[in-house]
């Protein structure tokens, strides 16, 4: 789980733990004979086998449809069904090959799927364990209002690693539970940047929620990057999100 | 097409069509090309362990099998929960009305992470009493399955700040309490893979992520 480093209101920083609390699948699978079944990954098809393949083999739809009824040209019977482990991705051309460099571009549409632009593919380091802290940006929305602002689609809890930063949580959770509202986070030196957990992945917005009971506490760290707002209508694309 | 589905609330029912948000709908997209050197459209295949064949978008097949290694097909799989009892398989919530008579707050709410978020729009209108009581805060918790099988998402129904009525598919999280000798219980979420920028006032800008 990674490490944040997270200062307070009073801008002291400490680096601490934040763990993921998703529960796990709570439904198994028995075979008929009441064992726990595994799922394995199949070999179902090969370049070799595929339709591209058979069209380059046989010429036209037509031909490969007869091929198809006069035996067994998309199987082989030697390999296909076999499990399959240590497998890796790999980017191939259309011919098929195998290909080694390769240059990304992101192409940018808006919600009418109209192109804006396309860009050299960057990808953000993480920033949530720099030198630069997590900072208090000091936008503190009431719970009941962030809820019907932000859609919230994933949460880490933060934990102390030792008694000064107990200490040290347990102030800000006690804070943040007697303003019963949630505290903005913000990366980078102006303090204003998402929060990114691995290099490329995701940005997240981060809000923080602090809950105490007696001497124990709860900081939960609300990551969002989505608001909760009609959609523009008219969309037709159908591709991964901006 | 958006799909209905039926609530009831104080044995008044209403129907709703259910539209799915994300954030293709709000913000737009952003799709990676990937070109050889040559300029030449690349896809993402599977190699396998022998470094030779090559399976492509579509050539691998999930199975079970048992612990002597023999094939199980899916309609031989029991569900049973973590103390090995038989799990009951639910029915769609679109057979049947969803029944809106657990209230929840605020604080159960933020114990869940969102997975998938739908406007509710009604067929006619929606019950005074539901709106009332959404506009008071109130929350509705309830079970969601949308095509039946093993359990139901935990789902809630709220109204946001212009009034709009919102269903919320969610995942619950193991939300626990830490003292000083103890440290929080560790489970197993992912936070996705995926990116733009802005930057000049105050306000959040959720179309830079």
């Amino acid at each position: 789980m990674p490490n944040i480093n997270l200062s307070d209101k009073r801008n002291r920083d400490a680096v601490v733990k934040a763990e993921s609390i998703g529960i796990d699948e709570p439904v198994r699978y028995l075979g008929p004979k009441g064992g726990q079944t595994y799922t394995r990954r199949v070999l179902k098809c090969t370049t070799e086998h595929d339709y591209e393949t058979l069209l380059e083999a046989h010429g036209d739809a037509e031909s490969i449809s007869q091929a198809l009824i006069a035996g067994d040209p998309e199987v082989d019977l030697e390999r296909f069904g076999q499990f399959l482990w240590n497998t890796s991705k790999v980017y191939i051309n259309p011919d098929e090959e195998l290909v080694f460099r390769v240059q990304q571009t992101e192409v940018v549409r808006d919600t009418k799927g109209k192109l804006i632009t396309k860009r050299n593919r960057e990808s953000e380091e993480p920033n949530v364990d720099s030198d630069v802290p997590l900072r208090w940006t000091g936008k503190l929305i009431p719970k009941s209002q962030a809820i019907r602002q932000f859609v919230f689609t994933a949460k880490l809890q933060v934990v102390h690693i030792n008694g000064l930063t107990y200490d040290f949580l347990y102030a800000m959770a006690e804070e943040l539970a007697n303003a019963n509202s949630l505290m903005l986070l913000g990366a980078g030196e102006d303090g204003k940047q998402p929060l990114i957990f691995r290099r490329g992945s995701i940005p997240y917005r981060a809000f923080l929620e602090g809950r105490i009971v007696d001497k124990r506490y709860v900081l939960l760290l609300h990551l969002s990057n989505m608001e909760l707002k009609r959609r523009v209508e008219n969309r037709k694309s159908n591709q991964s999100p901006v | 097409m958006a799909r209905t589905l039926s609530f009831s609330l104080n044995n008044t029912q209403f129907d709703a069509q259910i539209i799915k948000v994300d954030r293709t709908h709000l913000y737009g997209t952003v799709s990676i090309q990937t070109d050889d050197m040559d300029g030449k459209r690349c896809s993402v295949a599977t190699l396998a362990v022998d470094g030779k064949t090559l399976i492509p978008k579509g050539g691998i097949a999930l199975g079970y099998i048992n612990p002597d290694g023999e094939w199980v097909s899916r309609d031989q799989l029991k569900p049973v929960d973590l103390s090995g009892e038989p799990v009951e398989e639910v029915e769609s919530s679109f057979d049947a009305p969803i029944v809106l008579d657990t209230k929840s707050n605020v604080d159960e709410y933020l114990n869940h992470s969102v997975r998938l978020v739908y406007r509710l729009k009604p067929d006619n209108e929606f019950p005074g009493d539901l709106l009332s009581e959404l506009n008071s805060g109130t929350l509705y918790k309830f079970g969601f399955s949308y095509r039946g099988g093993v359990g139901y998402d935990p789902a809630f129904v709220m109204s946001d700040e212009e009034d709009n009525i919102w269903m919320m598919i969610t995942r619950e999280n193991a939300v626990e309490t830490v003292g000083l000798e103890q440290a929080a219980v560790c489970y197993g979420e992912n936070l996705d893979n995926d990116s733009e920028n802005e930057d000049n006032d105050d306000s959040i800008d959720f179309s830079m992520l």
